[in-house]
């Protein structure tokens, strides 16, 4: 599995979306399940799926999936496609 | 917000502003709640924090309280009970700052100001509820504000003890958050492999726990028992942390100190009341525990009769914190066997 399909099946899960409203768009805004709860959730998730434990500040300012690419990646963890 | 969170929790108390806020709440959740209006329609005030009108626990089990004019957030739940049923409290925007002050301030009363690692005993697909929260969930997130990373230990029945080396090989110290009984279960009797027992000998571990000992109990498990075995293999300096709480206390959480008690921070108090009459009972005579917090806005859970017995210990405490303090005796008898009360 891609890295990319992991993170989608990652952000599928920890915000119990279905597959129809995810997108690699998607904005913290758009999500309900994406409150304090969700961000705690997806740093847990985050490290179990790429092993890389995002800082308090990082979790928080995440604000969309793009974010959490565009922050693995500068920790070296690849989402090419 | 409450200026009375804006000092140490256990400094010199303002019975007076206390009063005065948990009063102003009451009218608030009078207004906004036609549930807790209904229970209480005459009141006019209150000119002692014992006047105060109060809902039992058992209530929330049956009416899912609301004060409108707040922005609801998810639901907080209390561990499953014998009857199936939680208690249901509606979280808000500002209560959830409050209550998040609240138990940090009083968490590092206990544990000091340090961030370290956090390791949670539980999955983290319990942290996956749409809409609600449950009582253990909210009870491992009062010590976000003091980690620096969070590692939950399980995924489904399997304790994932890898994460738990690379999570704290680095670092002095760290944190283990589990109820009382998964503190049991999970750490002290499961299995921890040698490698990791080996790197563990070097740490100083804060364990945090709470929940209740009623599982522990039943299999004859004393708290000396649980702290010895928690302990053993870890470096000094590191300690057992039982806390007590409630769902529908949310944010008041009462650590047992060095000398055996429970403190009730500055923004919060604790009556006993005599289970017969319901009055206050005399100083040191043991009674059902009511506490009352300035923290909730989102429901009238601000003002609770519990179904705990307890009493209030007299004179200063040997730890040097000041303020009310009590002793926790258990249960009422024949209550039911509610859900771990426990953020």
């Amino acid at each position: 599995m891609s890295n990319r399909e992991k993170l989608k099946k990652l952000i599928l899960d920890v915000f119990l979306l279905d597959e129809s409203e995810f997108s690699f768009e998607l904005q913290r805004a758009q999500v309900d399940t994406w409150d304090s709860l969700g961000v705690v959730s997806l740093a847990v998730g985050v490290h179990q799926t790429f092993g890389y434990h995002f800082t308090p500040e990082e979790a928080t300012s995440i604000q969309s999936v793009a974010d959490v690419i565009k922050l693995l990646e500068t920790k070296g963890i690849s989402f090419d496609a | 917000m409450s200026a009375l969170l804006d000092a140490p929790p256990y400094g010199p108390r303002d019975e007076a502003a206390l009063l005065r806020e948990a009063v102003e709440l009451t009218r608030k959740h009078l207004a906004g709640c036609r549930d807790y209006a209904a229970i209480w329609p005459d009141f006019s005030g209150a000119e002692s924090l014992e006047g105060l009108p109060y809902l039992h626990v058992g209530l929330f089990k049956r009416i899912a309280f609301r004060t409108e004019g707040v922005k609801h957030q998810r639901v907080l739940l209390s561990s499953a009970t014998t009857s199936g049923t939680s208690s249901q409290v509606a979280l808000d925007e500002v209560s959830a700052q409050l209550q998040a002050k609240s138990s940090l301030a009083i968490l590092k009363d206990f544990v000091g100001e340090g961030k370290r690692p956090l390791v949670v005993i539980d999955d983290a697909a319990s942290l996956r509820q749409r809409g609600q929260v449950s009582a253990r969930v909210a009870a491992a997130l009062s010590l976000l504000p003091l980690a620096t990373t969070t590692t939950f230990l399980l995924k489904g029945e399997e304790p994932q003890w890898s994460l738990v080396g690379d999570a704290v090989r680095a670092e002095p110290a760290f944190f283990v958050y589990g109820f009382t009984w998964a503190l049991w279960k999970r750490w002290a009797q499961g299995g921890i492999p040698p490698s990791l027992k080996e790197l563990l000998a070097h740490k100083q571990i804060h364990f945090v726990h709470s929940g209740g000992w009623k599982k522990l109990e039943a299999e004859a498990v004393s708290r000396e028992a649980l702290d010895g075995a928690l302990l053993s293999g870890t470096a000094a300096g590191s300690r057992v942390i039982d806390f007590y709480g409630l769902v529908e206390q949310n944010g008041v959480i009462f650590p047992l100190c060095e000398a055996g008690a429970r403190h009730v921070p500055r923004w919060a108090t604790v009556i006993i009341r005599d289970p017969w009459t319901m009055k206050p009972a005399e100083p040191g005579q043991q009674g059902l525990l009511q506490f009352i917090n300035v923290l909730a806005h989102g429901a009238p859970y601000h003002s609770v009769l519990t179904e705990d017995l307890g009493s209030l210990l007299p004179g200063p405490c040997p730890c040097g914190r000041s303020g009310p303090r009590f002793t926790l005796h258990g249960r009422v008898p024949k209550a039911e066997l509610r859900g771990c009360a426990n953020v």
